[in-house]
């Protein structure tokens, strides 16, 4: 089926314009939501905690407190910190009928720079079938050097996190890591519907 | 090869078929009001419209042409790390519809500040990537509105503009972020008017060239009209179609228009003597 576009012409139901003209809009992520986050959750004593557990203990340690960061992350960027960028991005896959990757993107990132806003990470591929997180620096895995943990299952904490994330949007996900750290200097996450 | 792909093709056939040039980062920290405005990264700016000054047609007036190929390299080298574009085909084009999201249908920059075409009859041009959830805050770039498509009707859209007559380019918004999928003609598009008319590469040539069979073509010329790039004429004496390889910027549009098969694309890069011309 055709969508039935006449040549340069708008699509009237489909066509969006700037709704008030001269409005500031905020399409970044709001400090507030870094701070809340940052304030709720803290790595330093989330590792401390892990101190003594057995490698069960510490792997649900590090779960539920991934999905936990994530909750709370989706509870306050869809409601008190809602950024334009999101708000768009909704009406975007409600025209086209795609989710994926932006949906799931949208609170991966937003975790991410709520709960670890030092750490460096990058996106490195994002179509409609497959999403690459590619994260360089990261706290958790310094906190665990730094407290003396090895062979931990940190990434424990970001697969429920991003899990968590796919069940809000609904996306049916499989997450496969092609690199972790500290071996290959960084973790890639392939997330794929 | 072209350089784009040396640098930025890892490993892909092309650096335009990598989806790494298309992926970008969702969000950034709030920093201050004017952020939030949207004072920095315009595309509109980012795009250079007007990469050549007034200084350059006045060098051009008085035959200054050590000015005239300073700026123009000063103007290329602008214009490769922030905003240039490349000659694609249509299948090429419908292949990268599925290799980025989201795509959008708005306004062509280009269309409105050369030709004043009005919005309403000017949808012509597409926006791609993550950056297109933002375009509010650029409401000159994207006036008349935007809509978005499915990776399918952006292939419809694109078949429509091909056969229409225009050619597919690929543009860069700090590259080799790739952002802008073109569809140009000449005088309306700015990169190929700085191209044709001043000889500056702000726009590249594509992998392919066209190639005219003699003994297919049948002489109707309805080829001439498709190109762009003044590379196709009609032989009178032959009655065939004649392509200046030279010329030749590989965007297909002629052989998409050719009942005869008689033009064919073939690889830049199989060609000794087009292979380092871009």
């Amino acid at each position: 089926m055709t969508m039935g576009w006449k040549y340069a012409k708008p699509i009237r139901e489909k066509l969006m314009t700037v709704e008030e003209p001269g409005k500031p809009l905020p399409f970044d992520a709001d400090r507030g939501l870094v701070e809340e986050v940052t304030a709720r959750f803290d790595i330093k004593a989330l590792v401390e905690s892990l101190k003594g557990k057995d490698k069960k203990g510490t792997r649900e340690a590090l779960e539920g407190f991934g999905k936990e960061v994530m909750k709370l992350t989706i509870e306050l960027a869809d409601g008190k910190y809602i950024d334009r960028t999101g708000e768009m991005l909704e009406r975007v896959a409600k025209q086209t009928g795609i989710s994926f990757p932006h949906r799931l993107e949208r609170y991966v990132e937003l975790s991410i720079l709520a709960s670890r806003p030092t750490d460096r990470w990058n996106i490195a591929k994002a179509t409609t079938k497959e999403l690459v997180l590619q994260v360089s620096s990261c706290v958790v895995q310094k906190a665990m050097e730094e407290a003396g943990l090895k062979d931990l299952p940190c990434k424990g904490m970001c697969l429920a996190s991003f899990e968590t994330a796919a069940g809000k949007t609904g996306d049916k996900i499989k997450i496969e890591m092609a690199k972790t750290m500290p071996r290959d200097g960084m973790c890639e996450f392939l997330i794929s519907v | 090869m072209c350089v784009w792909c040396d640098q930025f093709a890892a490993g892909y056939e092309r650096w335009y078929f990598n989806p790494a040039n298309y992926a970008r980062r969702l969000y950034k920290i709030r920093k201050e009001a004017a952020e939030a405005l949207g004072a920095e990264a315009n595309p509109q700016e980012a795009g250079g419209m007007a990469i050549l000054g007034r200084e350059f047609l006045e060098a051009r007036e008085r035959n200054d042409y050590e000015a005239m190929e300073r700026m123009k390299r000063e103007a290329e080298q602008v214009s490769w790390g922030t905003h240039f574009g490349q000659v694609i085909t249509l299948d090429e084009a419908l292949k990268v519809t599925d290799i980025i999201y989201p795509i959008s249908l708005m306004t062509c920059a280009c269309r409105r500040s050369m030709v004043g075409l009005p919005d309403e009859e000017n949808f012509t041009c597409m926006g791609m990537g993550p950056g297109m959830y933002k375009w509010e805050r650029w409401p000159d770039t994207y006036r008349g509105g935007v809509h978005f498509l499915t990776p399918d009707e952006a292939k419809e859209a694109l078949t429509k503009l091909n056969k229409r007559g225009l050619v597919q380019t690929i543009a860069t918004f700090g590259t080799p972020y790739l952002a802008g999928l073109c569809n140009c003609d000449y005088p309306d598009c700015g990169f190929i008017r700085t191209v044709l008319d001043f000889g500056v590469r702000v726009l590249w040539r594509g992998h392919y060239v066209a190639k005219v069979d003699p003994e297919l073509c049948n002489g109707c010329a309805n080829c001439v009209a498709r190109c762009q790039f003044r590379a196709l004429s009609f032989a009178p004496t032959r009655n065939k179609a004649y392509i200046d390889e030279f010329q030749c910027f590989g965007c297909g549009l002629c052989a998409t228009e050719c009942d005869q098969e008689a033009i064919t694309l073939v690889e830049r890069a199989s060609l000794p003597s087009l292979a380092n011309v871009w």
